[in-house]
């Protein structure tokens, strides 16, 4: 069985969920069955004063372990207090560490998400932090003791497809130095999510791409079946490009009429 | 005044439970950050709230 491992968890799925966004949560139900995904992310959010709360969220994401997030966290302190806050709510000792200050591109804070996983790993945490495609703070975070390192491939919610896609391969090489590489945010297509699977990344974050689609419970499907097509070829070891053509047919005894060359 | 999700409010005295129930929110459904360390809304200390107590009460919400 293929499976790996974040922190002392077994997992079999490549595909992690984000629940954002969906317009109602029978969607979000049937897209997660469909996508065959395990793991499930949440954010944590004040209530307003006589809202009931997550009413129907939990009975949707049954039978899925929920991951939650730091979304909204701008330093490591505020990680660190949204941290705590869903450990209590969810039960789980996994974070997915989001420090980033900028709201138009989304993109983390090397330096507080450095600090907030330090802070977190010292108070029992499994980290699981969203980072730029940086190879050097993924090994300081994996020096750490982080659970994982998950670079993006474009920013949030774009649907670029892998832009980072160079540097991702400098994970790819650095595998052996690194914990699991999950690849998070940018994501639009199956056949970004099967790219980067075949490079050997051990797996992905979807969310937009699904959430937003017209169908969002096919295309979780569509997703499913690219990350396992994926994951399959990078096992199978794919053949090296060449630089000229390669036929593949013989190329004697071809029948052309006249005496052989 | 208490900090309560982000807004000062004359709440001195009362108990954090009192607020939650002023507040009408499913107490299985909701944690509490009181000055940092986080409980959840069944699991509430007793705590009678005093000048300058930062509140939290959060649930979970979709997100990615």
């Amino acid at each position: 069985m293929d499976t790996w491992k974040v922190g002392d968890i077994e997992l079999k799925s490549r595909l992690i969920l984000g629940s954002g966004k969906f317009r109602d949560f029978g969607v979000m139900r049937e897209a997660i069955k469909a996508a065959g995904a395990e793991v499930v992310t949440v954010a944590i959010r004040r209530v307003e004063a006589r809202m009931p709360g997550h009413v129907g969220l939990l009975e949707a994401l049954e039978g899925v372990r929920l991951l939650p997030n730091t979304a909204g966290a701008r330093t490591a302190e505020e990680a660190l207090r949204i941290a705590r806050l869903g450990r209590v709510l969810t039960g789980e000792r996994w974070v997915k560490l989001e420090v980033i200050p900028d709201p138009t591109y989304l993109l983390p804070d090397p330096v507080e998400t450095l600090r907030a996983a330090r802070m977190l790993i010292d108070e029992g945490f499994l980290v699981l932090p969203y980072i730029g495609p940086d190879l050097v703070l993924a090994k300081k975070l994996s020096e750490q003791g982080t659970a994982t390192v998950m670079p993006l491939a474009a920013p949030i919610g774009s649907g670029w497809g892998v832009k980072t896609r160079a540097l991702l391969e400098l994970f790819a090489r650095e595998k052996a130095s690194l914990p699991p590489v999950v690849v998070d945010a940018g994501l639009g297509l199956p056949s970004h999510a099967a790219e980067v699977m075949e490079m050997g990344l051990d797996a992905v974050l979807v969310n937009t791409a699904i959430a937003e689609a017209q169908d969002p419970v096919a295309m979780a499907e569509a997703f499913r079946l690219a990350v396992e097509a994926g994951r399959k070829a990078f096992l199978a070891g794919p053949m090296r490009p060449r630089e000229v053509a390669s036929p593949s047919s013989p190329m004697e005894g071809i029948p052309l009429g006249g005496p052989k060359p | 005044m208490v900090w309560l999700n982000g807004e000062a409010k004359p709440l001195e005295g009362k108990t954090l439970r009192e607020v939650l129930e002023e507040l009408d929110v499913d107490l299985s459904r909701v944690a509490v950050l009181l000055n940092e360390e986080a409980y959840l809304g069944r699991e509430l200390p007793h705590h009678v709230l005093k000048e300058g107590d930062v509140v939290e009460v959060v649930t979970l919400m979709q997100g990615g």
